[in-house]
């Protein structure tokens, strides 16, 4: 038996199937060659290290967790969560972050060019303003830097003293709870403005009652802060507690079409709100009233996440939360 | 690599069945399974005690971490309860737990691959032995132990995911290799090579480590 025999016959040798003849030439060759047998020795250590791994333990909740999406319809999601979790993908940063350097960078190209044209034609204003103002889109938003508004005066005359203004520095005034993030940022602290006049819309933000009604949450990247959209739009978050309470069954519908990750921000914010105006009990009761599986399996989340917040409470064997 | 996920034979009432070759298989978990399909829920929850042990090891040295095995256990179990209602019983419940369990392994190592940084981290984390507590059985020999073995699980990291499987499946969990053939739907001579290819890759990885160790154990 040579080496090349030895490395064919290596596999069964270790797993004790080589039959008896073939075994006694392995080794024969074992003992007189060095490298054959160092490496079969190298060999058994390593299926010896690989034996003698330890056995991790699996999560205590794993059941729990498990058997908890199962109940809340996540062994089988339908396309329109398929959906959702693409555009999730596409919304991520990685994928996000790109594409609006690549945007911003093209709107200061191409609107930085007419301000070089406008300098290289000596700076001298033409009686109809031609030229004079100079627009910037950047991801969206409208930034005016000469002159006024865009919407009131595009194409105006420019007296010399005119500033370099962002049009979202144009808002003195405070702006009016108008947007996702006017009511994010005070309930919801993940989302928020990024900057006075800016809104960056939120999922995890809570939907207008309006948008309940029909079922759905459209996202609004930008609302000029003048618009004429009331405060009424967005429920409170006490307001959202008088809606969970009332309709348990429909909050669960709602939360039902979910990813599992609003759905806890959601029950956090609640749950936290709830043990705030000392009212977790009887929105607790009245989810476990409901004959929607769902709203019972919130109620026990309810109840989870108002320990985080000092109402922690038991659920006795009646079912029903006790402070 | 795809593993085929669809059995195709029904179990009898006793809870043996018949395979598509005429072999009769004992399953343990089939009164369990027949309870599950035919809608209790609270079956299912047995059935995930029963196997959350072998799930959760395989996963955890798939990949590398207890916080992605934890969450790789998780969407096993559900794609399990996705799809497993269209189980036949041609081979072991255990079997195409495993198989579940493997492709959710290979779907999210895929997704990782796609962000190398991650990789690196959890490569790191890995060779500082960070994410696998481990009691080694010997308490002298906690250290050695505690480095060797966190060497093996980097080196098995690296190797490909159908090297890994079957040598995980066989050294670590003791499975068969009819068995592992049937996880991996690959031929039987094909899970040996590729188990003797992953020792053989180990060993190299290991060498350094190993030649200590042989060395003492010739002193």
């Amino acid at each position: 038996m040579n080496h090349s025999d030895v490395r064919n016959h290596m596999a069964d040798y270790l797993e004790g199937d080589l039959p008896l003849g073939p075994r006694a030439l392995f080794d024969a060759h074992l003992d007189e060659c060095a490298e054959c047998a160092a490496e079969i020795a190298q060999m058994r250590l390593t299926i010896g290290a690989l034996r003698r791994l330890p056995d991790p333990e699996p999560p205590p909740m794993l059941v729990h967790d498990v058997m908890r999406r199962v109940r809340l319809g996540e062994a089988h999601p339908t396309w329109v969560d398929r959906v959702r979790v693409a555009f999730d993908f596409l919304l991520s940063p990685r994928i996000l972050a790109p594409i609006s350097a690549a945007a911003i960078a093209a709107g200061v190209v191409m609107g930085t060019q007419p301000l070089r044209d406008f300098i290289d034609s000596g700076g001298v204003l033409s009686p109809d303003g031609g030229g004079a103002s100079v627009r910037i889109q950047i991801a969206g938003l409208p930034v005016e830097t000469f002159g006024q508004g865009v919407e009131q005066a595009p194409r105006r005359a420019l007296s010399p003293g005119a500033k370099m203004v962002a049009r979202s520095q144009m808002f003195e005034e405070p702006p009016l709870r108008t947007r996702f993030s006017d009511w994010t940022s005070q309930s919801f602290p993940s989302a928020g403005a990024v900057a006075p006049g800016i809104a960056v819309a939120s999922r995890s933000g809570p939907m207008g009652s309006s948008e309940l009604a029909r079922g759905g949450w459209t996202p609004s990247a930008y609302l000029p802060a003048r618009a004429p959209v009331t405060k009424r739009e967005w429920p409170s978050a006490d307001e959202w507690l008088e809606i969970v309470e009332e309709r348990p069954g429909e909050f669960a519908d709602q939360m039902a079409a979910r990813s599992l990750a609003e759905r806890e921000h959601w029950i956090g914010s609640l749950s936290r709100r709830a043990v705030e105006r000392g009212r977790l009990r009887p929105i607790v009761h009245s989810l476990r009233e409901s004959p929607n599986p769902l709203a019972q399996s919130l109620a026990d989340e309810m109840v989870a996440s108002a320990g985080a917040y000092g109402g922690g409470g038991t659920v006795s064997a009646a079912n029903t939360y006790s402070d | 690599m795809t593993f085929e996920m669809i059995e195709s034979r029904a179990i009898s009432p006793a809870g043996r069945s018949r395979s598509r070759r005429g072999i009769v298989i004992d399953d343990p978990d089939a009164e369990l399974v027949q309870r599950w399909q035919g809608g209790d829920e609270s079956a299912f929850a047995e059935l995930i005690e029963r196997h959350q042990q072998r799930v959760f090891r395989l996963l955890m040295r798939m990949m590398g971490t207890r916080e992605e095995a934890e969450d790789v256990s998780q969407e096993a179990f559900l794609s399990l309860h996705r799809h497993g209602k269209r189980f036949r019983a041609e081979s072991r419940f255990s079997t195409f737990v495993y198989r579940v369990a493997a492709n959710a392994a290979l779907n999210r190592r895929r997704t990782l691959g796609r962000s190398r940084t991650r990789i690196q981290r959890l490569g790191e984390r890995q060779a500082a032995g960070d994410d696998l507590p481990f009691a080694p059985r010997d308490p002298e020999d906690a250290t050695a132990g505690r480095e060797l073995s966190a060497h093996v699980r980097a080196a098995l990291d690296r190797l490909s995911p159908a090297l890994r499987m079957p040598v995980i499946l066989y050294d670590i969990e003791g499975l068969p290799y009819s068995e592992i053939a049937s996880v991996m739907g690959v031929a039987e001579g094909t899970v040996k090579s590729r188990i003797h290819r992953a020792r053989q890759a180990l060993r190299k990885e290991l060498q350094s480590q190993l030649g200590e160790k042989a060395e003492e154990s010739a002193l």
